[in-house]
């Protein structure tokens, strides 16, 4: 089909109409409620775009499959050494949890998706998930690595979800010293440019202050992220504001640029402490815990 | 019988564009390294189509690229409408086929394009103007004019062919 030359053009009112009236439909667009955007949104991505989604979950998955063969080779290797030394550790756990009721403290809820990033434009700092409710993903669903938080599940649909990662401008997490004797609310601040955004503590009182390379794990408070869970660590005094609060800025432990495979934490009705599944080490206040860090975020350690 | 002088471009053209621009930004996941080629579609169909059709066209790309903004659905929508209404307007300003004229069509397009996506997606998701504008529009900008100029010519080229 070809376009009809320009001495056919029309100029009549009635182009006019038709085309004030699709700006006029994309501001009614603009300004629809939140809970109504979702739908069209989610219809957009489930319909003309899918096919460029597929087709990029076969492409991270090839690129996962094909990356760091022989390092994970080395895992698995590693893996079943472990397993299996600790066979008659694990029964001896189970037996101990029995007896002391325990057993459904364990959070068996977790699920594994692999990352896609959309690269569009007003979609910095959202990233897809290729699971969704039917795995048991839920909206709030904090989304971790072996290193920490990367962010939290926004929407969720049948075998889809969407997520924001610690670099989005609604991100918000309450965070703790691990000794939990400063709390605050850390927050994403963008830097002049997408590679320097970092977070920031604030609201922390002025007369408690935080060492630089203190870490922050999420306090557990407000319900969406369970307490426990790595966020990053003090670098800088952002601002002391007039003798009320101070702010600090905050290195992250995850850059969500390295993520490709995460794990989703399902809601736990109880309040298991995920410090444990991170083994930070002994002091709380020295500047190279991180480094000393046991990440335990294997079934292995999990059990 | 008068002549019928032949259309520039096709829906083949534009067509492509589409496909590719998803395909480099979504599928392949290159972001703002490749170029924004909805607006050089968009900015290529509105010099041959009416008033309406053009904003109509902008109005569906701009929701194609809202398939992604989870706190800013219809800012893109808004922005290519506009651009599409605009463009339609000011066409006959940008005539000829000169590579500088057209430059600066798609140059002044794809500013105009951003700039309104900046005024409609909302104080929460704005960042700063000087951040967005300079030099990142300004490079995007050029960056949507060279390949706009470069596809353009193409497309002149295989229609004179035909």
């Amino acid at each position: 089909m070809m376009y009809r030359p320009k001495q056919k053009r029309e100029r009549s009112g009635q182009s006019k109409f038709f085309a004030l009236s699709s700006v006029f439909f994309s501001l009614l667009l603009l300004y629809l409620p939140a809970e109504l955007q979702e739908t069209p949104a989610y219809l957009i991505r489930a319909t003309v775009l899918k096919p460029f989604i597929l087709a990029q979950e076969y492409l991270v998955q090839r690129r996962v499959h094909s990356i760091e063969v022989e390092s994970l080779q080395i895992r698995v290797d590693s893996l079943l050494v472990v397993i299996a030394s600790q066979v008659t550790h694990k029964e001896e756990n189970m037996r101990m949890k029995d007896l002391l009721g325990v057993a459904e403290r364990i959070p068996y809820g977790h699920t594994s998706s692999n990352i896609i990033r959309p690269g569009t434009p007003g979609s910095e700092g959202l990233f897809l998930l290729d699971v969704g409710s039917r795995q048991g993903v839920s909206v709030n669903a904090p989304v971790v690595l072996g290193e920490g938080l990367l962010g939290v599940v926004q929407d969720v649909q049948k075998s889809s979800a969407v997520g924001i990662d610690w670099t989005h401008f609604q991100f918000r997490a309450s965070a703790m010293t691990r000794d939990g004797s400063v709390y605050g609310l850390v927050r994403s601040d963008p830097g002049g440019f997408r590679e320097a955004d970092r977070l920031l503590i604030d609201g922390i009182p002025f007369h408690q202050q935080l060492n630089f390379g203190t870490v922050l794990v999420t306090s557990g408070l407000g319900g969406v992220y369970p307490r426990g869970i790595p966020i990053g660590e003090v670098f800088a005094e952002a601002e002391s504001s007039l003798g009320w609060r101070r702010s600090y800025w905050v290195t992250p432990f995850v850059n969500p640029g390295e993520a490709i495979h995460v794990v989703i934490i399902s809601p736990v009705e109880d309040d298991l402490d995920y410090k444990e599944l991170w083994n930070f080490g002994v002091d709380s206040s020295g500047g190279s815990e991180s480094t000393e860090r046991v990440i335990l975020t294997d079934s292995v350690g999990m059990n | 019988m008068q002549a019928q002088a032949a259309p520039r471009v096709s829906w083949a053209l534009i067509l492509f564009l589409v496909v590719l621009h998803l395909f480099l930004r979504l599928t392949l996941g290159y972001g703002h390294s490749a170029p924004d080629l909805f607006v050089v579609a968009l900015l290529l169909a509105t010099r041959e189509v009416s008033l309406g059709t053009g904003s109509l066209l902008g109005l569906l790309l701009g929701i194609l690229e809202d398939g992604f903004s989870v706190v800013s659905f219809g800012a893109h929508a808004f922005s290519f409408s506009v651009l599409g209404l605009v463009s339609g307007r000011i066409r006959d300003i940008f005539v000829g086929d000169s590579a500088i004229f057209m430059a600066a069509y798609f140059f002044l397009g794809k500013f105009l394009r951003d700039l309104l996506y900046w005024i409609a997606v909302g104080d929460l998701a704005r960042d700063p103007f000087i951040d967005i504008f300079l030099p990142d529009a300004l490079l995007a900008a050029t960056y949507v004019g060279l390949v706009g100029v470069g596809v353009s010519m193409l497309s002149e080229t295989t229609s004179r062919r035909v």
